[in-house]
């Protein structure tokens, strides 16, 4: 049974309930309502600049028989120019490389860019910055160096295995030009999206569906 | 709180679909009959069990129990209310709307900014590929891992404490419920848009008590938020450090005097913090002997009200120290008036009031600390009537001392007061802030029933002195 003297108590309870309630759900108005924007979000694996040899036979000494390689290779790991116009504005205009200590890692590009509603011109270029290096030398031997033996036992194959990896890596990487030169019509409240297909190795744009 | 979103949670984890976490949560929020309000009734559980939580913190700190023994409960404390915050995280990530998507980003930029992970998570939210349901698994998962680990965090919490009151009372418990419901059938939580990465959201609606932070992650630099963060809680931590007192004066642990001490096991039972043990004599006695942990003492002085022979207590407060004063004031002129005997946490107001009213006001640290022989040696030296005064008993600072103080002056529990003594010249009291009126209308009635009652002559001095039942203090230990 309630007494009278618990209704003040109760009254103060449920307007701090309904209080409580409330802050549950401020407005908050982040993003002005006529606006648009562009979102670049890239993944990109950089290419490994390098130039390769054969392994003389000391070195192949002195490694692990499970460590041996057909080809040493050696080098940096490029790094992109990153430019984004829109219209005839310069919004982005950084050099960008891979993560991680030695910049192996894919290149990760998340940017939101405000952008008025309407029909503007878009370009986004990518350019490698260093010149490639020196085409890759190939497994033939270097005179006066005994090549390394046809692997056998757990090793058979290890050397198809190298070209065959090399050659993945090679085409996972990202070309050395990209160009996005476009126009997009941006609608209001809406993202435009700008990505990397892996597949066919070049720079799309994604708009939403109108609601 | 915690029980409410365990029982509510149940049902919202039965309906909720990982592969259509919007649409699940959208046709909950649609049922008017089962889903609307148990879904709003734990968005507002959760809200109030923040608000509770910072609340108890903040009175914990402000009651100066914060160092010592209570250390633990600290520490522990303010992990679970970081936990139960990352736990609302997910909730709200849960439903999938369009402010799950922010505070998912804001938790990504957070987590990216971290060098622990080889991918950024904030790309999973960019919109060029479809959100993988696993992520909503892992998401669910942690919901419910995280209040399963928040009951072994409060376990810690109260481990150290005997006797830990978990539950409000009845009919706060139910009101508060009950509340609850009527605003979550009232008021509706609010459910935003479904999430999008590639709409813009223009007005999302923000919780304020569990989001406050969404805002700085967004304008801030995360290795800005992350840094002030860590010294935030870094200072908040270090509290029990920067409030701890030396472990002396009215700090001081009790200490037991193995000479009166009779192993009754009394002490140990009245503690409120496990502090006192049953040991085996090192004498030939063949009692136990209490043996004080000084790590877990917070010098409430429980145990010396508890002590019929007045062998514990912290110094200057134990049984013979409390008589040894009175023994002061025992030569004043009679008549003598009513008195008080207040707990130093009273506000000064009330023992104003209750002076103005003619009390006489004394004054011990924890109603808990007085020993019954006080109020006896009080009314053999003429006083009409003792009242004592004490916190509300969910707000000691002793924690059960007008708990014990209860048991000790009606039900007979040691050290209990004398059943030579009559009860009717004897009251207890809350005095709590707020509630003078209260405090003096009791005060009133209780006066106002002494007349009726005879009074036994009040003994002259030295008669008290032939009737003292303590034995001469062998530590010689001054009040």
């Amino acid at each position: 049974m309630i007494s009278w003297r618990s209704l003040p108590g109760l009254g103060v309870a449920c307007l701090a309930a309904g209080g409580l309630a409330l802050t549950s759900g401020v407005p908050w108005f982040d993003t002005p309502a006529d606006t648009a924007a562009l979102r670049l979000s890239l993944r990109l694996r950089p290419e490994r600049l390098e130039s390769c040899r054969t392994p003389t036979t000391e070195e192949l000494n002195a490694t692990p028989a499970h460590m041996r390689q057909q080809t040493i290779c050696e080098g940096i790991t490029a790094s992109y120019r990153l430019r984004l116009e829109v219209g005839d504005i310069v919004r982005t205009d950084v050099v960008v490389r891979g993560g991680g200590l030695r910049h192996d890692r894919p290149i990760q590009v998340l940017r939101d860019h405000e952008v008025r509603p309407g029909t503007h011109r878009v370009m986004v270029t990518i350019m490698r910055r260093e010149t490639a290096a020196a085409p890759n030398t190939t497994a033939s031997p270097t005179p006066g160096i005994t090549p390394l033996a046809p692997d056998t036992g757990v090793y058979a194959g290890r050397a198809g295995r190298e070209v065959i990896e090399r050659d993945r890596r090679r085409l996972a990487v990202v070309p050395a030009a990209l160009t996005l030169d476009t126009v997009i019509t941006f609608p209001r409240g809406h993202v435009v999206l700008v990505t990397f297909d892996p597949e066919q190795r070049r720079l799309r744009f994604l708009t939403p569906p109108r609601r | 709180m915690l029980l409410v979103l365990l029982v509510t949670g149940l049902y919202l984890v039965l309906v909720y679909r990982v592969g259509d976490p919007a649409g699940s949560v959208a046709r909950m929020a649609a049922d008017p009959w089962l889903g609307s309000w148990i879904r709003s009734l734990h968005r507002y559980a959760s809200d109030l069990f923040v608000l509770a939580a910072v609340f108890h913190g903040f009175r914990m700190y402000a009651q100066r129990r914060t160092w010592g023994t209570r250390s633990l409960a600290w520490v522990s404390g303010v992990s679970l209310l970081g936990v139960g915050l990352v736990c609302a995280w997910t909730g709200f990530v849960m439903a999938w709307d369009s402010f799950g998507l922010r505070l998912a980003r804001a938790g990504g930029r957070l987590l990216d900014a971290l060098p622990i992970l080889s991918e950024p998570v904030s790309r999973i939210f960019a919109g060029d590929a479809p959100i993988a349901s696993a992520f909503f698994f892992v998401n669910l998962f942690l919901h419910i891992l995280l209040p399963l680990s928040m009951g072994v965090g409060l376990w810690l919490h109260v481990s150290r404490l005997a006797r830990p009151v978990l539950l409000p009372p009845r009919r706060v418990t139910w009101a508060l419920i009950g509340v609850l419901t009527l605003a979550a059938i009232v008021l509706p939580a609010p459910l935003g848009p479904a999430a999008d990465p590639l709409i813009l959201a223009t007005d999302t609606p923000l919780n304020l008590v569990t989001s406050w932070w969404v805002p700085l992650v967004e304008r801030l630099p995360p290795g800005v938020f992350w840094a002030a963060s860590l010294a935030v809680l870094a200072l908040v931590l270090a509290i029990p450090r920067l409030t701890r007192q030396p472990r002396e004066g009215v700090h001081a642990p009790s200490q037991v005097d193995p000479q009166l001490c009779t192993g009754c096991n009394q002490c140990p039972q009245d503690c409120p913090w496990d502090a006192i043990t049953m040991v085996p004599r090192t004498d030939d006695r063949p009692t136990l002997v209490a043996l004080v942990d000084p790590s877990r003492c917070v010098s409430c002085g429980i145990c010396a009200g508890s002590c019929a022979p007045m062998g514990v207590g912290p110094p200057g407060r134990t049984g013979r120290a409390q008589l040894a004063r009175l023994w002061e004031g025992a030569a004043a002129t009679t008549p003598r008036r009513p008195a008080v005997l207040c707990c130093e946490q009273t506000p000064v107001a009330h023992r104003d009031a209750l002076a103005a009213r003619g009390a006489e006001v004394r004054l011990v640290p924890c109603v808990g600390n007085l020993h019954s022989s006080v109020v006896e040696l009080l009314l053999r030296g003429g006083v009409p009537g003792v009242m004592v005064a004490g916190c509300p008993p969910r707000d000691c600072v002793g924690r059960e001392g007008p708990k014990w103080l209860h048991a000790r002056m009606f039900l007979d529990r040691e050290a209990e007061l004398q059943a030579r003594v009559d009860r009717r010249r004897v009251g207890t009291m809350t005095v709590a802030p707020g509630a003078l009126p209260e405090a003096l209308a009791a005060w009133e009635a209780f006066v106002a029933s002494l007349p009726a009652v005879a009074l036994d002559a009040p003994l002259r001095l030295e008669e008290l002195l032939l009737e003292a039942e303590c034995l001469p203090d062998p530590a010689g230990v001054e009040p």
